[in-house]
């Protein structure tokens, strides 16, 4: 999508295209940053030729799969593999060890996967470090097709690169090329890497998790919603994280006044929490 | 559509904010405003140069060592407060959000660039209006020339660094050609410019 090309609504018409979606396919996008979902919003309405808010929304009451290529092109895929190594290097080191030492099986969730990068990423680090059989992973995907889309293998190629720059620094095993082939057009992952996840329908409460989890790795997320919602779901995690479990967000993410009470830092610089 | 000139400015309409952008070659540039800048300076300023992906700290350090103001990389939902001067972290979209907040995106590039200019551009001209300077300096795409563009439509002030002055003048001459009424000034007269902001 271009973020330049965009079809300008107002904010009446904004508050009614989320009003219609929330309607039709209960989905809530009213606790998104206002900025950041408009503008979104906008480039979709260009990008697939809704030139009023009224098409749009006549659209939305007419077709029942309209949410699913909405959802893939609003949602925010992670940009790359391997993002931010320090941090995977962080928890490879530090946060893994001791969990795994702690707990017989130590239950790791990415509550929300779009490109499944992260959890490409993360499984990569489990298998490369023997840990496989003693976690469990949970992914929640907002609709079938990122599931779809994960367990398939897919990777956008322009990721490629730096994925494979990020995993040098990152100072895996092998080279980034054991994971993911790269062909003409296309890029494709090893799957084998993903079969033992659990894939989970998210919402939006994500009261979908399961109790009990050690590690709620989150990054970058949070970017897009209000503080409100937020806290909301800071709140959440603290009530399914484990005693002792850890909570990742993204390198310049931080966690608001009211869920600093929460979490305790474990490392600033990587934005690992730690349940208070 | 409205553009002022070098009077209006000087008579201060109570600007709010001040915006840069730039990418190859105006590292330098930077620093030296941020050198000149006083320590009482009125205004945020906020930077969106481009810069490594992978490359996290450094960049505020170095431009922080001759700069008389605090050089910081916003978190998001950080509050914007006069007196700072504030980096667009590197693989971060820079957004302003309405309440005078930053808010931060990892959405796809643009113009092969996040930060994009353009992006931090367009949303700070929506939210300071015609309360906004921005500025073009020395670079090699032409990430940028279109938001100076949009906020000289919303009635901000616009500056492009001279581009003759420029180590790359890619950007600068992408934003004279998309919009000619933009103010050329050396950097001299940039850097005067902001010092006698009020």
């Amino acid at each position: 999508m271009d973020l330049l090309q965009y079809t300008s609504i107002t904010i009446t018409e904004f508050r009614s295209i989320l009003k219609a979606i929330k309607e039709r396919f209960d989905i809530d996008f009213n606790e998104y940053t206002l900025v950041f979902l408009k503008r979104r919003l906008e480039s979709f309405m260009s990008a697939h030729r809704y030139p009023t808010a009224e098409s749009l929304i006549n659209h939305i009451s007419r077709d029942d799969e309209f949410i699913h290529l909405f959802l893939r092109e609003m949602l925010v895929e992670s940009t790359e593999m391997f993002r931010d190594p320090s941090f995977w290097r962080y928890l490879r080191d530090f946060v893994l060890p001791r969990l795994i030492n702690e707990n017989k099986t130590v239950r790791i969730a990415l509550p929300h996967c779009v490109s499944g990068d992260e959890l490409y990423s993360l499984c990569i680090l489990l298998a490369e470090n023997g840990w496989t059989y003693f976690t469990e992973v949970y992914a929640g995907t907002a609709s079938p097709h990122f599931e779809k889309n994960i367990k398939n293998g897919n990777f956008a190629t322009y990721k490629y690169e730096v994925s494979a720059d990020n995993y040098l620094r990152y100072q895996g095993k092998y080279e980034f090329s054991k994971y993911c082939q790269l062909k003409e057009d296309a890029a494709i992952r090893d799957t084998s890497l993903i079969q033992h996840v659990h894939f989970l329908k998210k919402d939006d409460t994500f009261s979908f998790l399961p109790n009990n989890i050690q590690l709620i790795i989150f990054r970058n997320q949070m970017l897009y919603y209000t503080q409100t919602l937020q806290d909301k779901v800071l709140k959440t995690f603290y009530e399914k994280l484990s005693k002792n479990g850890c909570l990742a967000i993204g390198i310049r993410e931080q966690l608001g006044i009211i869920s600093q009470q929460l979490y305790r830092v474990i490392n600033e610089s990587e934005r690992i929490y730690g349940k208070n | 559509m409205k553009v002022k000139g070098f009077m209006a400015k000087t008579e201060n309409i109570g600007y709010k904010a001040v915006i840069i952008g730039g990418s190859a070659g105006s590292f330098q540039v930077v620093t030296n405003i941020l050198q000149s800048l006083p320590a009482d300076f009125p205004l945020p300023l906020l930077l969106c140069l481009h810069r490594l992906k992978h490359v996290r700290s450094g960049f505020v350090e170095a431009l922080s060592l001759k700069s008389k103001l605090p050089v910081i990389e916003p978190f998001d939902k950080d509050a914007i407060k006069p007196g700072k001067v504030y980096l667009a972290p590197a693989n971060y979209h820079m957004y302003i959000e309405l309440g005078n907040r930053f808010a931060l995106s990892t959405e796809e590039t643009v113009n092969h660039s996040r930060p994009s200019i353009d992006l931090s551009f367009i949303t700070a001209a929506h939210a300071f209006q015609n309360k906004l300077i921005g500025i073009i300096l020395s670079g090699a795409n032409k990430d940028g020339a279109y938001g100076l563009k949009v906020i000289a439509e919303m009635g901000g002030f616009t500056i492009v660094q001279d581009p003759n002055q420029c180590e790359m003048p890619t950007m600068t001459d992408a934003a004279i050609n998309l919009f000619p009424k933009h103010n050329v000034w050396t950097i001299e007269k940039i850097t005067n410019f902001l010092i006698n902001l009020k």
